[in-house]
């Protein structure tokens, strides 16, 4: 009983410190001061003059329309590279690129974004585009980086896929290109919405690389929060904070409601099979 | 309803016929994956009709012949040729072939109609006429009820069923099965072998199976060709293979045997006589081989054609002079209610496994543990093997 007992307080104290600063952001986004550190009592004046900031409202949207438009061209770029990974079978050099996918994911950021940087200003130079830096190339450096954990995502599912499946298609006269959109990927839909997911969260919350290929009158949310911090933080952060957590947790919570729901009853319809003979 | 044999015995044997044409012409085909030769060599002709059952053990080269066959792997040499057309360069989706998978490979998100429906649709044929005709196919398999299920509601026997049904509803003129058994128990196999070979015969569809079962095999198939090692060992009926095997491995491989190493010591048109230390005794075998006298063979003697006696054996004339006749100890019985083994050791050591029928009921056994007992066979029981 004793072990069970330390064992139970591990647990809190482990929950306590990954919990414990989130609550206290949601706890002073209801603060009457203005001091983000001093208790002043209940209020949700915060909330309602964030709907008034169109800056902080303006860099939000911007940082949900990049993280789309990057999470949906790196879902695609993606798909393709764990394809190409996973099923053309062994081509020169393929573990050189098996390596090379995965190193944007160890490669430190501030390098990321600061090539990134000079290889926008270089082709500016060279071709004239991207004009000047904005969404377009903050989104294109998100994809960059979020197509590496995409493909990784894709590929490991792609290589517990049975590939008979491909080939029963093909067999049955499907050609290559349609077995891959009729077969392939509606089976591997779920990879490719937690790839799309995954890439969507890290653009949100990136803001080194954005910092480098961003221009005037583009800054993303967490570009903000950052700069603000330097004069002292508005406790509209904090219900601007609070917002997207519940927002978030909504998602994540319908989607794992969904997805139990769907394994429940593929549990029964399995077992149900079994009885029936 | 009388019952009526799988096999009807005045069924064709094209393979006898030389003006019969190979629906199925396999020509030197040889598979290298870097240094390793999956198949080497094979030549083969399947007719119109058989239900051809490739056999061997695992890495025996024969999933990657059918594969080729399907399309799914080129042919590094050879050609294959299906109803004359050579098939090199046809892709997978233009061959006149479809295949049944070891893990039947439905399509997980579809229900069991548009699985099958599927092939149906690539090639445009009309709604009305998918419908009728998947639904005709689905009753064929008893699965008429199923069809608005997805995959995993169904049982393992009832998805064997489904990919099968897929495979034949755009009657290919040729099926290919990998393993169309081996996920399913026992019980349930061999219902279903009967089932195959009546859809076969229902349809006249030409198969070829792959499969390791060696059982499976010799029930289902009009012919066998046992592979090792990316080789046809031999190709023939299952009678031909169990009772006329050509080398060692053959006779090993397909059900068991008792293998005595002799050398020949008389070679005559009508028979051989093999003097063997293994056995303890001479071998008398009734029909002639062309191997000359002192050439060293094996013998090999199926269990269930060796008799057991507690006295030595009456009938002197087929075992004149001692021969086919030997003695030993029991070791072992093995009682399986239809049949008992019995592991008898020789004298000379060698210990022989023999099978006899459990004709009368009993609860105690004549012949027992550590009985002295003669074992004795017809001078036909015996293949002589070279190989």
């Amino acid at each position: 009983m004793k072990q069970m007992g330390k064992l139970a307080w591990a647990l809190w104290f482990g929950y306590a410190f990954l919990y414990v600063p989130i609550a206290l952001l949601i706890f002073y986004s209801f603060n009457e001061s203005r001091l983000v550190t001093v208790w002043g009592g209940f209020s949700t004046k915060w909330y309602a003059e964030l709907l008034q900031n169109d800056q902080l409202l303006g860099a939000a949207w911007l940082s949900l329309k990049v993280a789309a438009m990057s999470a949906t061209a790196s879902v695609v770029l993606g798909t393709v590279a764990g394809l190409a990974l996973a099923r053309f079978g062994r081509f020169r050099g393929r573990t050189l690129f098996g390596g090379m996918i995965t190193a944007p994911l160890v490669m430190p950021e501030v390098i990321t974004g600061l090539s990134l940087l000079l290889l926008f200003v270089a082709l500016e130079q060279a071709i004239g585009w991207p004009d000047g830096r904005g969404m377009t190339t903050i989104t294109i450096a998100h994809t960059t980086f979020t197509m590496a954990y995409v493909a990784v995502i894709i590929q490991s599912r792609l290589v517990s896929l049975d590939e008979s499946l491909e080939e029963a298609a093909m067999d049955l006269g499907a050609r290559p290109a349609k077995v891959f959109f009729v077969i392939t990927l509606p089976i591997i839909a779920p990879a490719i919405v937690s790839g799309w997911l995954l890439a969507f969260t890290l653009s949100l919350d990136d803001v080194v690389v954005a910092s480098f290929v961003s221009g005037p009158g583009s800054t993303t949310l967490p570009m903000v929060i950052f700069s603000s911090v330097k004069f002292g933080i508005s406790p509209q952060i904090n219900a601007l904070a609070t917002l997207m957590m519940v927002v978030v947790a909504t998602g994540i919570f319908i989607a794992s409601l969904v997805m139990a729901r769907q394994e429940r009853q593929k549990t029964r319809d399995e077992q149900m099979a079994v009885q029936g003979g | 309803m009388a019952v009526q044999p799988i096999r009807k015995p005045t069924r064709l044997e094209p393979w006898q016929d030389p003006g019969q044409k190979p629906y199925v012409r396999i020509e030197k085909v040889t598979k290298t994956f870097g240094d390793f030769v999956a198949v080497d060599e094979v030549s083969l002709s399947i007719y119109r009709g058989e239900f051809f059952a490739l056999l061997g053990g695992s890495g025996s080269g024969k999933t990657t012949l059918l594969r080729m066959l399907a399309g799914f792997e080129t042919p590094t040499e050879g050609k294959i040729f299906i109803d004359g057309v050579d098939m090199a360069g046809i892709p997978p989706y233009e061959r006149p072939v479809n295949m049944m998978f070891q893990s039947y490979a439905l399509f997980p998100h579809m229900s069991v109609e548009q699985n099958v429906a599927f092939g149906l649709k690539q090639d445009g044929v009309a709604k009305a006429e998918i419908k009728e005709r998947v639904g005709a196919i689905l009753d064929l398999v008893q699965l008429g009820q199923f069809g608005k299920r997805k995959p995993h509601q169904l049982s393992g026997g009832q998805r064997q069923r489904v990919a099968l049904a897929r495979s034949l509803v755009k009657r290919p003129k040729l099926l290919l099965l990998d393993e169309p058994l081996g996920a399913l128990d026992k019980r349930l196999r061999e219902r279903t072998q009967f089932e195959l070979v009546n859809i076969q015969e229902k349809l006249g569809v030409t198969f070829i199976v792959v499969t390791h079962d060696q059982e499976e095999a010799m029930t289902m198939s009009s012919r066998i060709a046992v592979m090792n090692h990316g080789v046809i060992a031999q190709t023939g009926t299952p009678t031909e293979i169990y009772e006329y095997p050509q080398s060692r491995f053959v006779a090993e491989f397909i059900g068991s045997v008792n293998m005595f190493e002799g050398r020949v010591v008389e070679d005559q048109a009508d028979h051989v006589l093999i003097r063997s230390e293994d056995a303890g005794c001479d071998l008398y075998i009734n029909h002639a081989v062309a191997v000359p006298a002192g050439a060293t063979v094996g013998v090999a003697v199926r269990p269930e054609k060796i008799a057991l006696s507690k006295e030595p054996p009456a009938n002197a004339a087929t075992n004149a002079d001692g021969r086919n006749v030997t003695s030993g100890i029991v070791r072992e019985i093995a009682y399986l209610g239809d049949v008992s083994i019995y592991l008898v050791e020789l004298k000379t050591g060698k210990t022989v496994r023999v099978t006899a029928p459990n004709v009368v009921r009993r609860t105690e056994m004549p012949i027992t543990w550590d009985d002295e007992v003669y074992l004795s066979w017809r001078p036909f029981a015996g293949v002589v093997l070279t190989q």
